[in-house]
């Protein structure tokens, strides 16, 4: 009945949507967590792809999500449902990086056509210099998880502070620290990238 | 070449670039599962077990006895003065430059009535210290497209009864920041003193501090005895080459 009002409803704000969906779902209604898992599903495997790049990102995302749906009973009512996947989308991907033990980088696709067919071209006024992006896919793969994390929190997944704070576990005083922290290592790591070419 | 240009960057244009970089990595499609998600969760996977009311009642209390003992191992690792922030960790991996107080590190050189005008506050200037002989300005880190917040240091040069601090032409410098948000963070790796009847802190031994700018955060070493307070929405970071009670008497933090 709920979802009969959802989808006849659609002024409705989003924010409310998920509010009823998260309910549902905490009240065991699969279909309502069906729906979060289609809303939330690229989400979290962009989390997946920059904490552990090369890992089966499929995978990861469906574990997480069962792994959502039994902590469904525990989630806090009210709380946003989005960075909440997010930790657990990263979580997952860090024990499959565990599991693996081994670490893949980030890779750049190839520039030539048809090679990639399946990528998704960089938004049009997105373009970023072959040789800037090179450069900073290596210092991005000397940075470890946890800093990728935070960096693609901010600059991809644009999170809000809270939301950061939620999703890395961390009082929100302390993700511009984090932040801070992540952007100073990454600029040392391009320095010690040009120094070592 | 792209490493120089990468590295001129501030953090706004540094994270920008990393927005153009996500659609140029190589990804596989976006994922479905949500069939394979409710598959599993229809095949019963991992089903919870119930566990004996005596084990459920032991495993609560030893989270509840962990819960409290993480949370006072926190309240002693961190320290927030609104925009001074402490924190205690035995290493930082960031490698320090010059000293703060080297002056271009501070921002713009500015007078003690510019200072006054772009901060929105009036800085606290010690009577025994008089009028300092340099004054900075800068801006905190802008992220989450909150309002600047301004930082203004001052300093006075050494004199009898105000020793050079190690490194620099100083014998004192004063640092204020008024909000909430991060500027300056410390990391001090030894204990450092919690002096209670002054509601301030007292940092002896050599740390690093990493000041969040809008151009970007940088990181450097401090060899003086640093005094950290608040007052109001101000935090104040004192530091100099005095002892605990002279410094506290210059801040006018003692109890006479």
């Amino acid at each position: 009945m709920y979802r009969d009002e959802i989808v006849t409803q659609p002024t409705e704000r989003a924010s409310s949507q998920e509010e009823v969906l998260v309910a549902l779902a905490r009240d065991g209604d699969e279909h309502a967590f069906g729906e979060l898992v289609t809303r939330y599903q690229a989400l979290a495997a962009r989390v997946a792809r920059f904490v552990a790049p090369g890992v089966d990102v499929d995978d990861v995302v469906q574990e997480a999500f069962v792994k959502a749906w039994y902590a469904m009973p525990r989630f806090r009512q009210g709380a946003p449902f989005k960075p909440w996947i997010c930790r657990i989308a990263a979580n997952e991907a860090k024990n499959q990086i565990r599991s693996a033990r081994r670490r893949e980088a980030l890779v750049l696709r190839e520039t030539s056509a048809g090679r990639d067919d399946r990528s998704v071209p960089p938004p049009e006024g997105q373009v970023l210099a072959r040789e800037d992006a090179e450069a900073l896919v290596r210092a991005m793969n000397r940075l470890g998880s946890n800093d990728r994390l935070v960096l693609a929190y901010r600059w991809l997944l644009d999170l809000s502070e809270a939301e950061m704070a939620d999703a890395l576990a961390v009082p929100a005083g302390t993700v511009k620290s984090r932040l801070s922290r992540a952007m100073t290592k990454l600029r040392t790591a391009i320095v010690a990238e040009e120094v070592q070419a | 070449m792209s490493a120089q240009r990468l590295s001129r960057m501030t953090d706004e244009e540094l994270g920008e670039a990393l927005r153009a970089l996500e659609p140029m990595l190589l990804q596989p499609p976006p994922p479905e599962v949500a069939g394979e998600v409710g598959a599993a969760i229809d095949a019963g996977r991992r089903p919870r077990r119930r566990l004996s009311s005596r084990l459920r009642i032991a495993i609560l209390i030893a989270a509840a006895l962990l819960l409290i003992a993480t949370a006072a191992a926190a309240a002693k690792l961190v320290i927030d003065l609104g925009g001074i922030r402490i924190e205690r960790e035995p290493t930082l991996t960031t490698t320090p430059t010059s000293s703060p107080i080297a002056g271009v590190a501070l921002g713009r050189s500015v007078t003690l009535t510019e200072a006054t005008a772009a901060a929105g506050f009036t800085p606290v200037v010690p009577r025994e210290l008089g009028a300092p002989d340099r004054v900075w300005l800068t801006s905190g880190t802008r992220a989450f497209d909150q309002p600047d917040m301004v930082l203004v240091a001052m300093a006075w040069l050494q004199r009898p009864g105000l020793p050079r601090i190690p490194g620099t032409p100083f014998g004192a410098s004063l640092i204020e920041v008024r909000g909430d948000d991060d500027v300056l963070v410390k990391h001090v790796g030894a204990p450092f003193d919690e002096l209670r009847e002054a509601h301030a802190y007292w940092i002896d031994t050599p740390h690093e501090v990493e000041l969040l700018t809008r151009d970007g955060t940088r990181v450097f070493p401090v060899t003086g005895n640093v005094l950290v307070w608040q007052r109001g929405a101000l935090a104040l970071r004192l530091e100099t080459d005095l002892a605990q009670r002279a410094a506290l008497d210059l801040a006018g933090l003692s109890r006479h």
